[in-house]
């Protein structure tokens, strides 16, 4: 079942932010988004893979895939790059099925209060990323100095639910 | 009653692990065959080392054979090892992976030096060496597979 993209940034205050690192990119999302952040020590490639299907573990959930946001941020001419099914730590978010991953580069601390930018600020900051990743943010803030932007655990969950449209390449 | 435990090949096509239908694999046999059709290639799995084995196929039409990196065996599954694959997980052709199994993790791959072909046809006399623990094979639907080989092939 898709889920609403949240329209807005968590408002300070309203709990902590986990800070990490995603596809280059610094990103938080509110702890209560997130089941946990494990490391994964292996990760089976599936065949006839989505781009971004860096592969699938087995977790207290079950079978869980995990995404590599990078693959979407790639330039859009020539082929895909492939998601790294390297062993790393990867964020898992609840899901109807069980749980859903996306590969971390790092992390980058607890944010108690971060501090919302002004809105056409916002508005650029979002506007520079990578076409593909920006319906996955909501927002840009600050946390001790330091931008990040807001990733939308819903409007990805409800990416992964979207219908297939990549071809199979036979 | 007891359910039996489910019999597949395991081997290595680039960097997975894919449990085959037994009824599907017409012979088994060690060593690169430069026409194979690596089985990475057919269904996009990223690739790893050179071929050291080779399958005949069933696909429904003309057999096909396939390279693959290596054989662990036949593997006997528990019905509790094999795991539910759900729609969040994003495949270009869904009905490819009809489950993942939890296989024991073979200590010895059988490629050219340990498995000088043919070795056998249905009822492989090989069976998989067990290691330490467990890991996940991705189980291939063998329909879809037939298909999907025909397709390549022009077989179809």
């Amino acid at each position: 079942m898709a889920r609403r993209a949240r329209t807005a940034p968590p408002a300070a205050g309203q709990g902590r932010t986990l800070m990490f690192a995603a596809a280059g990119l610094p990103l938080g999302v509110p702890l209560e988004d997130l089941l946990r952040v494990t490391e994964t020590v292996e990760m089976l490639p599936m065949p006839m893979a989505s781009t971004a299907l860096a592969g699938v573990v087995e977790s207290l959930e079950g079978v869980t895939p995990i995404y590599d946001l990078a693959t979407l941020s790639a330039p859009s001419r020539g082929p895909p790059p492939r998601a790294s099914t390297a062993a790393g730590l990867v964020a898992l978010f609840p899901h109807a099925h069980g749980s859903v991953g996306i590969r971390v580069d790092r992390l980058a601390g607890l944010s108690d209060a971060p501090e919302a930018l002004g809105p056409d600020l916002q508005k650029n900051l979002v506007a520079a990323l990578p076409a593909a990743l920006q319906p996955f943010i909501t927002g840009a803030a600050t946390s001790r100095g330091q931008l990040f932007f807001f990733f939308s655990r819903d409007a990805f969950l409800s990416w992964v639910g979207a219908a297939r449209d990549e071809p199979t390449g036979t | 009653m007891k359910a039996l435990p489910e019999r597949r090949l395991l081997v290595r096509a680039g960097q997975a692990l894919l449990t085959l239908d037994l009824t599907q694999i017409r012979e088994v046999s060690g060593g690169a065959d430069a026409a194979a059709l690596p089985l990475c290639d057919a269904l996009d799995i990223p690739p790893a080392g050179p071929p050291s084995a080779a399958l005949v196929v069933e696909t429904g039409g003309a057999p096909v054979t396939v390279a693959v990196d290596a054989v662990a065996g036949v593997v006997e599954v528990a019905r509790a090892d094999v795991l539910a694959l759900g729609p969040h997980v994003r495949l270009r052709a869904p009905g490819i992976v009809r489950a993942v199994m939890r296989v024991p993790r073979p200590s010895q791959w059988r490629g050219a030096s340990l498995l000088p072909g043919p070795a056998g046809a249905v009822g492989l006399p090989v069976t998989a060496t067990p290691g330490e623990g467990t890991t996940l094979a991705a189980d291939i639907d063998p329909v879809e597979l037939g298909k999907r080989l025909a397709a390549i092939t022009g077989g179809a």
